[in-house]
């Protein structure tokens, strides 16, 4: 009778040490029959330590990611904080976010995209082989509320939009480009923006300097009504609301803290090699 | 018929489509803003301009399976379809499918080129035409019964023939000429009956066509005659193999399906001139028969045969799903005892239907105590389950934590305005052209004026010149009302007395306002219950008469189902007295959600009104001050909603 468990039996409380004994006893008896050439305690031994090893294995990454998480969350106090290092796409449905997601990961535009439901995740290569994760944000007006969070650790935002369009929707345009400039995330941390005017292979496109200035002339109008609107109900979101650039002066984007830069180009061209995106990246990540 | 199959992941890229028709327009673009994003997946098919949608998800690798089909046919198999190519799909591309939901960019769209989509196509078209025959009216189950009879006869016949050669190889071919006139003889009686018989010219050349065929078979049995018996072990044999006696089954299948209505009539004219015989005596000969016969033989007697032939392949297919069921459920089936307590562990736990049902009660039975209407609720959670069915949790997370977060990305997203409504901008827009005109409409008591000197008060407080148009001439004290809000402001009221015509008061309240250099009219109307429909057609008057600018219903958040009611009743008759200069339907604007103040955490009418609407919460009502008049927090409703 010389098995392990009489060994530790006087350490234990002895409740706890009846309770292994009856399960003991009931492997052992189970284990008989089979006539092992090892004996049950180790059995019962290995069994354990796999289990406990599994354990530690699965909670393993959860725990590491929530501590990386939580440290990036409190650590940087100065300003401006530190900010992420991935590519986010952002910008109206139909601008072309997705199809500039494979262009810029794979170099292909010979793919089909629909309208998307939930962000798209890749990596983006700079020219110094520097590996960034790069995230296509829908575009959708529904899925709106889920940017702040995308934005949130984005080291640069691409600003996708159709410049063959632009006439039509530049007070939406305006109003979301508004809300990028203004999401907690870029206005704390400073994350630069580039402002890519997509599809000009189209008749009738605007150029980007139209483009920037009536985006200018629009989000200065909407720093003032926005401003001006009925504060928000509930106690949770009480902060003062962020002005974009100088007050007394007509809106310009030199007034932001943050480089916000204009570029055209076509993602479906397959000579144009975005050289603009491109060197943007490289320079901020 | 089917114009298009498209299998799209949730991120919007197209992994395999296909193409049979140019689609007009993009349905199914419009599909997934009108449905998808907007939590109505509880519908099952969607439809716009001449398309029919259907699709279902693949949740376990976000993906989404949709089919586009003319409005006009009504397809069957879609679903059983949908199925079939998601279960093949997934099973195909799994490691793919996993690497896609992890990078987007490790696709590779050569891959799934070589989906068989065809093949499954056709299996299920196959399967819904056969459930279709198979489904009979009592007088289509008596013609088969008579078709029945009569095939026997026609098989009779054969058999004769077929013995007669099995016993007399070696009778000389005289006797097989005679007997062949007697066939060819007895075809054209047949025809002839038939052609006196039948009315019409269709059946007539039916009749003809079917003739042919039975005179040829005898001819062709005489000629192979000789070779049958050498044939006949060959034969026998590739019987015995699987595939191609499916492929040879499915042929006949198909032919029987074609020739059904004619050998119908054959089998009557049939069944006139021969007595029936005992059938099923005589079924084995037959059998060995068929074995020995060439292809067009074959297909002819398969048309005799068709019931019988109809009933094998149905069992094989039945068969055939049993075999997938069997499958499909030891992959689905739930693990049980230790190995649950170990996928729990590895993460490797899905999502099932059983899981999700107690949980989405619940839910359910929480949303409509927060005052959300019922068959929203519904909806709702329905959607929140399809969502759901099939992912994959991770490691030691619950189902509910996982419902509860869905729900929230769900309501987030429903709360979620299509578009900003910035007032001060739109009136920016126009001040010094004409003023902007705001209708406030709801029904009566829910705060239409209080909310209306509310937004008075924010306008002029914003700088703008505001005027207020007394256009309810109906309730006692309304313009008196109005009127003491005025003085107060210290804005002007254009009024005309009671009992005139609404429309026409605003129309020269508007007059007014351009003449005085106003920028605003906010236009109080009668309050009416949405049941009243001459009122109810005098604010449509009001409304599209005047071109007004911004029309705002204002509703109670204390109210319960009924709210949705109002609000789509409201919102469709504006388009009672439609103006048709405008191109699209005059709709609600927006909502003003009053008594905020008063629900406490029920919030569930906000939920109830948007989502059958689509219509924007602009405002809440949250006083009795002026300045009690605030921009819902989505956030803040959500989370009220669901603790």
């Amino acid at each position: 009778m010389d098995k392990i468990y009489t060994k530790v039996d006087g350490l234990l409380p002895s409740q706890l040490s009846d309770i292994i004994k009856t399960y003991y006893h009931r492997v052992d008896d189970i284990l008989k029959p089979f006539n092992l050439p090892v004996s049950t305690d180790y059995i019962l031994i290995a069994l354990f330590t796999v289990f406990v090893l599994f354990v530690l294995s699965s909670l393993g990454p959860s725990s590491s990611s929530s501590s990386s998480s939580s440290s990036s969350s409190s650590s940087s106090t100065g300003k401006p904080k530190k900010k992420g290092n991935q590519v986010v796409l952002t910008g109206l449905t139909g601008a072309g976010k997705t199809l500039l997601f494979f262009k810029l990961s794979k170099n292909t535009t010979e793919i089909n995209t629909l309208t998307s439901i939930n962000i798209n995740k890749g990596t983006y290569e700079t020219d110094s082989k520097k590996k960034l994760p790069l995230i296509d944000a829908p575009g959708n007006e529904k899925t709106r509320a889920s940017l702040p969070t995308i934005l949130s650790n984005a080291g640069v935002i691409v600003y996708v939009l159709d410049a063959s369009t632009f006439l039509d929707n530049s007070t939406l345009e305006a109003q979301n480009l508004y809300d990028v400039l203004t999401s907690q995330a870029v206005f704390e941390k400073h994350i630069p923006v580039m402002i890519f005017c997509n599809k000009i292979e189209n008749d009738g496109s605007t150029d980007k300097e139209t483009i920037s200035s009536l985006l200018e002339r629009d989000l200065d109008d909407l720093r003032k009504t926005r401003g001006a609107t009925p504060i928000v109900l509930g106690s949770d979101e009480e902060k003062k609301e962020i002005y974009l650039g100088v007050e007394g002066t007509a809106f310009q984007f030199d007034h932001l803290p943050y480089e916000v830069l204009f570029s055209s180009g076509s993602v479906i061209d397959k000579n144009d090699e975005l050289t603009d995106i491109h060197q943007f990246i490289s320079k901020h990540l | 018929m089917l114009d298009n199959f498209t299998i799209v992941t949730k991120g919007g890229i197209v992994l395999w489509s296909m193409e049979w028709a140019k689609l007009k327009g993009s349905p199914i673009n419009k599909m997934i803003k009108k449905v998808l994003l907007e939590e109505r997946s509880a519908d099952s098919s969607y439809n716009t301009d001449n398309y029919s949608l259907k699709w279902t998800f693949a949740n376990e690798f976000d993906l989404i399976f949709i089919a586009v089909y003319q409005k006009i046919f009504t397809l069957m198999y879609i679903d059983e379809l949908l199925l079939a190519v998601k279960k093949r799909f997934v099973k195909m591309y799994k490691d793919m499918l996993v690497a896609i939901k992890n990078s987007a960019d490790s696709i590779e769209l050569e891959s799934f080129k070589e989906f068989d989509f065809e093949v499954i196509l056709e299996e299920v078209e196959m399967r819904s035409k056969l459930q279709q025959t198979s489904i009979s009216t009592p007088k289509r189950y008596e013609d088969t019964t008579k078709g029945k009879l009569g095939k026997e006869t026609k098989r009779e016949k054969e058999m004769k023939l077929g013995t007669y050669e099995k016993n007399k190889k070696k009778e000389d071919a005289k006797r097989e000429k005679k007997l062949k006139r007697q066939q060819d003889r007895k075809a054209r009686q047949q025809e002839d009956y038939s052609d006196t018989d039948s009315g019409s010219e269709d059946d007539y050349s039916e009749q003809e066509e079917n003739s042919d065929t039975s005179s040829n078979n005898s001819k062709e049995d005489n000629i192979d005659e000789n070779n049958k018996e050498n044939n006949t072990k060959g034969t026998t044999g590739a019987d015995d193999q699987e595939d191609p006696e499916i492929t040879k089954r499915r042929q006949a299948l198909i032919a029987n399906m074609k020739k059904s209505p004619m050998s119908k009539k054959k089998s009557v004219a049939d069944k006139e001139k021969n007595t029936p015989e005992k059938p099923k005596s005589k079924k084995e000969a037959r059998k060995w028969e068929g074995g020995e016969l060439t292809k067009s033989e074959k297909e002819a007697l398969n048309k005799s045969e068709k019931s019988a032939k109809k009933e094998i392949v149905r069992e094989t297919i039945v068969k055939h799903n049993i075999d997938m069921e069997v499958s499909s459920d030891e992959e689905d089936k739930p693990a049980s005892g230790f190995m649950k307590y170990f996928n729990v562990l590895t993460g490797n736990r899905v999502i099932t239907k059983q899981d999700l049902e107690p949980i989405l009660n619940d839910f359910k039975t929480h949303l409509t105590k927060k005052n959300v209407a019922l068959d929203i609720a519904e909806k709702l959670v329905e959607s929140v389950g399809t969502g759901l069915t099939g992912k994959k949790l991770s490691t030691f997370q619950g189902v509910t934590s996982v419902v509860k977060q869905t729900m929230e990305e769900v309501v987030t997203r429903i709360l979620t305005p299509k578009r900003n409504i910035d007032i001060l901008k739109d009136v920016q827009n126009v001040k010094g052209k004409r003023p902007y005109t705001i209708v406030f409409s709801g029904v009566n008591g829910v705060g239409k004026s209080t909310n209306l000197a509310k937004v008075c008060y924010w306008l002029t407080a914003n700088g703008f010149k505001v005027m207020l148009a007394a256009c309810d001439t109906f309730r006692s004290g309304a313009i008196e009302q109005l009127r003491t809000h005025a003085e107060r402001l210290n804005v002007q009221v254009f009024e005309r007395g009671y009992g005139k015509d609404a429309a026409s008061i605003a129309g020269d309240a508007i007059n007014y306002a351009k003449e005085t250099g106003h920028d605003v009219v906010l236009i109080d109307t009668t309050g009416r219950m949405q049941n009243n429909e001459p009122l109810m057609k005098a604010l449509s008057k009001l409304v599209n008469q005047n071109a007004a600018d911004l029309v705002l219903f204002v509703g109670e958040a204390l109210v319960g189902n009924d709210g949705v009611d109002q609000l789509t009743k409201f919102d469709q008759s504006l388009s009672l007295i439609a103006d048709s200069t405008r191109a699209e339907r005059r709709t609600i604007d927006g909502i003003i959600l009053t008594k905020f103040d008063t629900i406490d955490d029920k919030v569930g009418a906000a939920i109830s009104m948007v989502y059958s609407t689509g219509i924007p919460i602009v405002f809440l009502g949250t006083g009795q001050n002026y300045t009690d008049l605030k921009r819902m927090n989505i956030k803040s409703v959500v989370k009220s909603l669901l603790t």
